[in-house]
């Protein structure tokens, strides 16, 4: 989790509030592709740690550690 | 059919994603949730077209997640089918009591699924455009008695006109959301006055002194109004707050008279409240007071909201505090 903690913070804001907000509606589709973004635009780890915890359904975790995010 | 949204709510991944894909399949906008605190936080900022819920879940179980729903006025109308694999007869109760509207068990056929949200998303839609056309209809009658105002007595129309802006003006200074029924009551609190001679109405509006008989005519100007509208449906309480505008027992202890001065206000000849003088101030606060306090507005309120010099005066603590307990006895109002 720390480490995927620190790989958000080099993702775009952008793109992290867009997931925040997939997360807080609830839309696992919006958020699937989101996260594709994010493996696409260069971190394959992150992407892959994001999809499990979104695919659990995890919200809690998800939107945590995506606030940290914006936070930063 | 327009694409109707659909919030899933299940702690088992497996069934948020099976459903998820297969209603996204049928054409459906689809929000799925592991936790009812999360579905219901999203559901306010964002209330779905209906929810498919679990019972057995983890923080707070469906029956409350949706006894939750159902108590928040907003989010009331929202139809919740619950999913289990509770079958036992005491279970559906209690699904049903808690606010369900039908109930699935588990394991389900997808197609039967499918079928019941199809059913309520249509009776809900039903619902609605009922509601729009119901509302549509009172506002078309209230429109139709305005415009009989109007082409009965300008002054009139008016007159009313000035009394609706006053409450508004109450309501909106005391911060209470105005609802729709004292609004239509102020704007056809004088609706019973084009029963009234013309000479009784001159008279009335100039503030001139009626003989006895002319005052019993004047007085019945309010149960003329609530006669007239008592035989609209929806509209009894906006009768009965007519009704009640000039009787000093719809708000005890209340400062109204229904002697001597308490005429057609004419205030109203004015640009508002907040430019008239003090004996019109005084005439404004019985108006505002005779329609605002029946449903609970505490005596002296409204009046205390006006200076001497008619300007209306910053709300008070307790102004605020007496608009919470008037806000909610007019919630109560609206959910009888």
């Amino acid at each position: 989790m720390a480490a995927l903690s620190a790989a958000l913070a080099e993702i775009p804001l952008e793109l992290i509030e867009q997931l925040r907000n997939a997360t807080s509606i609830g839309n696992k589709r919006i958020l699937d592709s989101l996260i594709r973004r994010v493996t696409e635009t260069g971190d394959a780890g992150a992407g892959r740690s994001l999809q499990e915890l979104a695919d659990k359904y995890r919200y809690d975790d998800l939107t945590r550690l995506l606030d940290d995010a914006c936070l930063r | 059919m327009a694409e109707s949204d659909i919030m899933i709510v299940d702690d088992n991944p497996a069934n948020l994603k099976l459903l998820e894909d297969m209603l996204q399949q049928r054409g459906y906008e689809v929000r799925s949730f592991p936790l009812g605190r999360l579905a219901l936080a999203s559901a306010k900022t964002n209330p779905p077209d209906l929810i498919l819920l679990d019972i057995s879940m983890p923080e707070m179980n469906g029956y409350q997640v949706c006894e939750r729903l159902k108590s928040d006025q907003a989010l009331s109308d929202i139809p919740v089918i619950f999913l289990s694999a509770l079958n036992g007869a005491e279970d559906k109760v209690q699904a049903f009591r808690s606010g369900g509207v039908d109930y699935v068990s588990k394991p389900f056929q997808f197609e039967e699924v499918q079928a019941r949200v199809q059913t309520h998303v249509k009776l809900r839609r039903a619902q609605q455009s009922e509601r729009a056309l119901l509302e549509k209809t009172l506002g078309g009658a209230i429109a139709t008695l305005w415009e009989l105002v109007q082409l009965t007595s300008p002054a009139l129309a008016l007159r009313s006109h000035s009394i609706r802006d006053i409450v508004l003006r109450i309501a909106k200074r005391i911060a209470i959301g105005v609802p729709w029924q004292y609004e239509h009551a102020a704007t056809l609190c004088l609706l019973g006055c084009i029963s009234l001679p013309d000479e009784v109405f001159e008279k009335a509006y100039c503030g001139q002194d009626l003989s006895p008989d002319e005052e019993r005519m004047f007085r019945a100007h309010p149960e003329t109004a609530a006669r007239l509208l008592s035989k609209i449906p929806r509209l009894e309480i906006v009768s009965e707050i007519i009704r009640g505008q000039q009787s000093p027992q719809a708000n005890p202890g209340s400062e109204v008279s229904v002697t001597g001065g308490d005429r057609i206000t004419p205030f109203s000849n004015r640009t508002g409240p907040e430019t008239l003088p003090g004996r019109h101030a005084t005439l404004c606060n019985r108006r505002a007071q005779a329609l605002l306090p029946v449903q609970g507005l505490p005596a002296g309120c409204a009046g205390r909201l006006f200076s001497r010099t008619g300007r209306i005066r910053t709300p008070k603590a307790s102004d605020s505090r007496t608009a919470e307990r008037h806000d909610s006895g007019a919630r109560c109002l609206e959910h009888g």
